[in-house]
């Protein structure tokens, strides 16, 4: 691709009347064939990782997919075609886990992403702390998730702190994590406390890119803070919505700390998060096959859902 | 150019020579062995997979080093709770270990799917009727056995002294008069301080596993069977929790009686009468924030360590209905792909038995697998420790074995989980039963 874009310098000697045109274009050939080399050489070592450890292993997984085996004696694989295809629909606990999965998702964006939005209209305006308030912001986004859920366990542990605080105000203690109604939620409440940083900077970086006349010229027109958030502000953001959207949409699909360290996928499979379900049947129930599958399933479903969002969000106009 | 070509000859000779005298052998790959002045023969390189705490341990090791010098090893330890998953991946590739450590009733896994190669040409005459029962069946595969054992553990009840004198408790500590769990439940209950549901307190706090451990709470269930009943008995059928052959837990796991011990197991965790704490509490008893707690043999080492400002004692595990103790530790074994077969086999049969064994045991007081050991070292005939020989010794018994006791120990630990939080214990072990016996009958 960047052989063939045309060089200023090669324009020049390829004049008539400066060089015969089969001496021009042989040199203009030579310094394509130079150009790609080096290019291909410069890209090379990325596209070989890149081919290595992210096409390589999907196409592991589309293979492991029609097979059923286990981990312990792969040489023994059988194949089983569409199988472990049907299976993900058809096996109760993945069809659980699929719909845990989606509730998440769908509870986490529609918190995540107005939250994010919210923090990052107060960060950008003149506000005493800015600084600090975006600081402690994006330090839960910095933290190790395995430390996150931890750290959060402990807080929300039967004798945790939460628990301790509620107490203390005359409330009986809630059991988060072992409650079926409520281990959902808390694990919602942690991963946007997690997230919503990333999504107020992302959001920031669209605000501070939105041109400073368009947001004169509504408020010369009288619109107030609020109307110029929403006609002017949330519009002129959709760029920036669709990434935030697409980003988060994504996290959501990925999310297996919480339920490997805090709940185990439990009670009751209420926190059985598909990435989660995945790494239980591959290694714990050794049927890597049938987590393969699910694996594909997961991917497809997150392509669709992201195109989907791309289209619905896309931007209309330029600025 | 003919004397270049006589140089490079014997260049190559004296080469080939020296290569020759070097290697005094070779491994089971045929690939030749480093030799030292004391180990003509060679030097073999046993490379191991085990836990952080796994066997063979590094003092077992350095033991082992002052009367075996032939043989080094390359350990790589990762945590408990990955092990599985690296041996799992091991497994497939081509460069195994030697000696994996891993956990005792996964024997029968590992045998079934070909990982692991059989120990019997190995073994020492004797061995078979030396060793504890429980080692026998839980690492045998089809009459062929797989792991040594070398010691055996079992769990008991430890607790604060001064909280339960102080409640007017009085706790027994030999096997004979071990409580019921209506007992030990009202005991608990007596010593646990504050509210219900969130004691200053507990009666009861788990320090490492939250409910739903197997080694610890499947023995609620089959506590409430009985071995001595009818053959055709869900009683008898609840004592074992899987069939004779491990291919069925329908019948086995979700008996009635089973659904009684799932009930109790479950007013322990939830309801007006809680004792125990649904989530773990790290250093529970330590820190004084629990009177009882359930734990292995290695805690005594932990209190000793820890030198509490209290007095603490051990008592029996408590039973429902048939005194019962859940027996097994870390094991070793030897991949079938070891290039190091043989060296491999003996290295374990040293470490398993005799001098090293009994070395082992001394240092450690950790129960033998071996009788004969565990009759030879005074301290474990003595109280705390002979509670637990008692306990592995006279109601010992494996976790329930078979080639797919991973996925059936994965789905109980569920099922068990969601009963201490409340889930309808008969819907919980109908569902575990459901989803365990496809795999069973694989």
């Amino acid at each position: 691709m960047i052989a063939t874009i045309p060089d200023a310098r090669t324009k020049r000697t390829s004049r008539p009347g400066q060089q015969t045109q089969s001496g021009g274009s042989r040199s203009r050939r030579r310094r394509n064939v130079r150009d790609a080399a080096a290019a291909a050489g410069f890209l090379a070592p990325f596209v070989i990782l890149t081919l290595v450890f992210q096409y390589v292993p999907l196409a592991v997984l589309a293979r492991d997919s029609v097979h059923q085996f286990t981990l312990f004696n792969p040489e023994m694989a059988e194949f089983v075609g569409g199988q472990n295809f049907v299976r993900v629909f058809s096996d109760p606990e993945t069809v659980q886990s699929l719909i845990v999965t989606g509730w998440f998702m769908v509870v986490f964006l529609a918190v995540v992403v107005p939250l994010g939005l919210l923090i990052a209209v107060y960060l950008n305006g003149r506000l005493p702390a800015r600084g600090l308030v975006r600081t402690m912001v994006f330090l839960p986004v910095v933290t190790s998730s395995v430390v996150v859920a931890t750290m959060w366990t402990f807080m929300l542990a039967q004798s945790g702190l939460i628990s301790g605080l509620l107490s203390s105000a005359g409330v009986p203690p809630i059991n988060f994590l072992t409650n079926k109604d409520t281990a959902l939620a808390a694990i919602v409440i942690m991963c946007v406390w997690q997230q919503v940083g990333l999504a107020a900077v992302l959001f920031l970086g669209g605000l501070q890119a939105i041109p400073a006349d368009v947001q004169e010229a509504s408020e010369i027109d009288g619109a107030g803070p609020v109307r110029r958030l929403i006609h002017v502000t949330i519009p002129m953001l959709s760029r920036t919505t669709v990434l935030v959207v697409v980003m988060m949409t994504v996290f959501s699909l990925q999310v297996f700390a919480p339920a490997f360290i805090m709940t185990t996928g439990g009670p009751e499979g209420s926190t059985n998060f598909v990435m989660y379900h995945v790494y239980r049947t591959a290694f714990f129930l050794q049927d890597p096959g049938f987590a393969s599958a699910i694996s594909i399933v997961v991917l497809v479903f997150a392509l669709t859902i992201s195109l989907i969002q791309m289209r619905l969000l896309k931007m209309k106009w330029n600025f | 150019m003919q004397r270049t070509v006589k140089a490079a000859t014997v260049a190559m000779a004296a080469s080939a020579l020296v290569l020759t005298a070097c290697s005094g052998g070779t491994n089971s790959a045929g690939d030749p062995l480093p030799t030292t002045a004391e180990c003509p023969e060679g030097v073999t390189t046993l490379k191991v997979l085990t836990s952080e705490f796994g066997f063979p341990k590094a003092g077992q090791i350095e033991d082992f080093a002052k009367v075996e010098q032939c043989i080094e090893f390359a350990v790589e330890r990762v945590p408990f709770a990955q092990l599985a998953e690296k041996i799992s991946v091991a497994a497939s590739s081509n460069n195994q270990p030697d000696i994996i450590g891993f956990d005792g009733p996964w024997t029968q896994n590992f045998a079934a799917q070909g990982l692991l190669a059989p120990l019997d040409e190995y073994l020492p005459q004797g061995w078979k009727d030396d060793v504890v029962p429980a080692t026998l069946t839980e690492q045998s595969y089809k009459d062929r056995l797989y792991g040594m054992g070398i010691q055996q553990d079992s769990l008991a009840l430890y607790y604060n002294k001064d909280m339960t004198d102080a409640a007017g408790i009085k706790v027994p500590t030999n096997l004979d008069e071990a409580w019921t769990w209506e007992e030990a439940r009202n005991a608990m209950a007596k010593c646990q301080q504050g509210p219900t549901g969130n004691p200053t307190v507990w009666g009861w706090a788990p320090n490492r596993y939250s409910p739903g451990n197997a080694y610890r709470d499947l023995l609620f269930l089959r506590s409430a069977g009985d071995p001595t009943a009818n053959k055709d008995s869900s009683a008898y059928k609840t004592f074992y929790a899987i069939s004779s052959d491990g291919k069925s837990a329908s019948g086995w796991l979700n008996t009635p009686e089973a659904v009684e011990g799932a009930k109790f197991f479950q007013s322990l965790f939830t309801g007006p009468h809680a004792v125990a704490s649904q989530t773990a509490i790290p250093n529970s008893l330590i820190d004084k924030r629990s009177c009882f707690d359930i734990e292995v043999v290695g805690m005594i080492d932990i209190l000793n360590k820890a030198k509490v400002d209290f007095k603490w004692g051990i008592a029996p595990l408590p039973y429902l209905k048939t005194p019962i103790a859940h027996t097994g530790s870390i094991t070793m074994g030897i991949p079938a792909k070891s290039k190091n077969k043989e060296a491999a086999g003996k290295t374990i049969v040293k470490m398993s038995t005799g001098d090293q064994l009994k070395l082992y045991s001394t240092k450690t007081f950790a129960q033998p697998a071996l009788k004969s050991t565990a009759a030879s070292v005074p301290a474990l005939n003595e109280f705390p420790y002979k509670l637990f020989t008692d306990q592995i010794q006279k109601i010992g018994v494996p976790r329930p074995p078979s080639p797919h006791y991973v996925q059936y120990e994965q789905y109980v630990v569920e099922a068990l989980k969601d009963i201490a939080t409340g889930a309808d214990p008969r819907g919980a072990l109908d569902k575990a039963v459901s989803r365990i016996d496809p795999i069973l009958s694989r």
